[in-house]
């Protein structure tokens, strides 16, 4: 897939993989680079920028004979946020599918 | 590439961020690596799976701490106070020292005058309790009692105006070290740079 059109949703992605439920990161890494072809790794300084950005938090939680996991979720915001994203790129979707079938935006 | 190159490179790559920020990137791939082992994978699958640390850490641009930039900063720091240092030595050698090494030919030869003022009123005291005594060859005062009163009320007046010399050029020596002191801890503080 084209690197460009990765680069811009990204972000969009790994929100939505949140909405439904927490995640940590090693499921959030396989989930993202199964469906598109990204390296796993690419998905934690998305995680990281959507934490800052204050659309995602964190927890720790027991795991089963190792170490606390990190768990990601979406806060309020975040919620908001994909909800927004996930408008505007179906508009976008709509529009560019048009304009590359050689047709014009609605005048 | 096995785990542990995969975080030495990684910490290599992200060495722009503060260490905090570091420190909590690496844990999140070291916990990545956990898991991915816990599901039957060796480190190196995990590590290729993740891909290369030097694209992975360029999508952390945004975390460049650039308010404590250590390469340029540190070197500029550096520089500056060679500089500093450079023109203090210039400034010291062609005039601070030399101001400074008249400054003190003055005050020595100073107390040259308490000094010998207080030697003459005690050669004269001397001369006069000590008959035919030729300390001052030319001031050989003979046994007369007028010319021995003479003597001896020029001595300790002589000492008298040497003590108060003397108190005088303590002021004036204080005054000396208290510019001395003030000259170096200038060019110290110029070398700091504070």
């Amino acid at each position: 897939m084209n690197i460009q059109f990765k680069k811009g949703v990204l972000e969009l992605c790994v929100l939505s993989l949140l909405v439904k439920s927490d995640r940590y990161g090693y499921e959030l890494a396989n989930s993202l680079a199964g469906s598109i072809s990204i390296s796993d790794g690419t998905v934690y300084p998305i995680l990281r920028k959507l934490r800052k950005d204050g659309l995602v938090t964190t927890y720790l939680q027991e795991s089963s004979g190792g170490p606390p996991r990190k768990y990601y979720k979406l806060t309020k915001i975040g919620i908001d946020e994909q909800s927004a994203l996930k408008g505007e790129w179906g508009d976008f979707v709509v529009k560019v599918s048009t304009l590359i079938n050689g047709g014009e935006d609605d005048e | 590439m096995n785990k542990v190159k995969f975080i030495k490179l990684m910490n290599r790559e992200l060495h722009l961020l503060k260490k905090s920020e570091r420190d909590e990137i690496l844990a999140e791939f070291e916990e990545h690596f956990r898991t991915g082992m816990e599901n039957g994978k060796s480190d190196e699958e995990v590590a290729a799976e993740l891909g290369k640390p030097s694209e992975l850490a360029i999508q952390y641009k945004d975390e460049i701490d650039f308010s404590q930039l250590s390469g340029g900063e540190k070197a500029a720091k550096i520089s500056r106070k060679f500089l500093v240092a450079f023109g203090l030595l210039l400034f010291n050698g062609i005039i601070g020292i030399p101001v400074i090494a008249s400054i003190f030919s003055v005050w020595v030869s100073l107390w040259t005058v308490p000094l010998s003022t207080g030697v003459t009123g005690l050669a004269l005291l001397a001369a006069a309790i000590i008959p035919n005594l030729p300390i001052i060859p030319t001031l050989y005062i003979g046994f007369s009692s007028a010319t021995i009163a003479v003597s001896i009320l020029a001595g300790i007046s002589l000492i008298g105006l040497t003590v108060l010399m003397g108190i005088g050029m303590i002021y004036v020596s204080k005054w000396f070290f208290r510019l001395v002191a003030a000259y170096v801890s200038g060019n110290i503080k110029a070398i700091k740079g504070e």
